[in-house]
């Protein structure tokens, strides 16, 4: 998806092709640091909107590429962060468009850590897996974000193309779901 | 009308976050949370994303000099490809009027292409006239007049037509 091959003669031509670095928004050294604060957090997002690991491989290099092909002026780091939030949400939704079908928040389940609290906090980690998947898109980008992030409910509106006013009472809704969903443990074996 | 809001949430926000909740909180906070729905929504959904980000295991990224080289590569391949398309829609438009100009004044200049034309437009006309086409008169003489000019128009727009989806393939 990022790369295709390349023949001999494209690779001469790209040698001669002058200007492209200066067309990305940021220096090397700052898009470096940039991405180790963010590649993280924003991969985690994306695997939580897509539900599939190696999808969210591919979104996070497509997401950084065309924050750097953005050219768009930043105010600050955290507007920085938004937009790249923003452009994971849109990468995301665009996949689910294409694929339709697509199994939410379904990333392998983490391997059995030697704790000796280990059951329960496997068990619950299953339930809140569970219950994500059953919410819409929307309402597990905003709780992740809001939840997992810390985002503001402004950046929270910037990130997902809302109204800021709405995003307290979309907010509420998506907490209400998720926290009926984790008061009713499904069934031994359900989905 | 349920509320949709505390004002003691934050703290309770604060306090599942940072992994402080219930065992550092206050006991007029705990007891406040058992009687709101909304801080007990705020405190069980907290708890339990941050639970699963924390057991989710760590994802094997590439390195940010993998990043960088690679959308730099790509930035030049897009800059190629856009240097090296060929052709663009108005371009196609342009050429097809310039195309259909240089063939009406080709076909207004050239006495055996119109002798051609004449040629054939009496070879339908007759053909036309054996065939009881209810929709075409008999005496009719609209095919003679407007017939040659019918049959360059024809040609320039499926030319031009042609050359148009040719570009917007290249696109």
């Amino acid at each position: 998806m990022f790369t295709r091959d390349m023949t001999v003669s494209e690779v001469d031509r790209l040698a001669g092709v002058t200007g492209a670095e200066a067309a990305l928004a940021m220096t090397e050294d700052a898009f470096r640091a940039f991405y180790d604060r963010t590649a993280r957090p924003v991969w985690g997002y994306l695997a939580r909107l897509t539900g599939d690991r190696a999808l969210a491989d591919d979104l996070l290099q497509e997401t950084f590429y065309r924050f750097l092909r953005s050219g768009a002026a930043h105010e600050s780091e955290a507007h920085r962060r938004n937009t790249l939030f923003k452009i994971a949400t849109n990468l995301a939704r665009d996949a689910h468009r294409r694929r339709r079908v697509m199994p939410f928040f379904a990333p392998e389940l983490p391997d059995v850590p030697s704790h000796d609290d280990v059951g329960a906090r496997f068990e619950r980690q299953t339930d809140v897996g569970r219950a994500m998947r059953a919410l819409k898109p929307r309402d597990r980008a905003m709780l992740w974000l809001a939840y997992a992030e810390g985002s503001s409910h402004q950046e929270i509106a910037g990130v997902m193309g809302v109204k800021t006013g709405s995003v307290k009472l979309l907010l509420f809704r998506a907490r209400r779901r998720l926290a009926a969903l984790l008061g009713q443990p499904a069934a031994k074996g359900g989905a | 009308m349920a509320r949709i809001s505390c004002p003691h949430e934050d703290d309770v926000l604060m306090l599942a976050t940072t992994g402080q909740w219930p065992d550092r909180a206050d006991a007029e906070l705990r007891a406040h949370v058992a009687t709101c729905q909304v801080c007990a929504d705020v405190a069980l959904v907290a708890l339990a994303i941050e639970d699963e980000r924390a057991g989710t295991p760590e994802p094997s990224l590439p390195s940010s000099g993998t990043v960088w080289w690679r959308a730099q590569l790509r930035a030049k391949q897009d800059a190629v490809r856009e240097s090296g398309r060929p052709i663009t829609v108005a371009h196609a438009v342009l050429l097809a009027v310039a195309g259909g100009l240089a063939g009406a004044i080709f076909g207004a200049t050239t006495d055996w292409f119109q002798r051609g034309l004449r040629a054939g437009r009496e070879a339908v006309g007759s053909v036309l006239s054996n065939i009881p086409l209810p929709s075409v008169p008999a005496d009719s003489t609209w095919l003679a007049t407007y017939g040659s000019a019918l049959a360059v128009g024809g040609v320039i727009m499926v030319a031009a037509t042609a050359v148009v989806i040719w570009a917007l393939r290249e696109e």
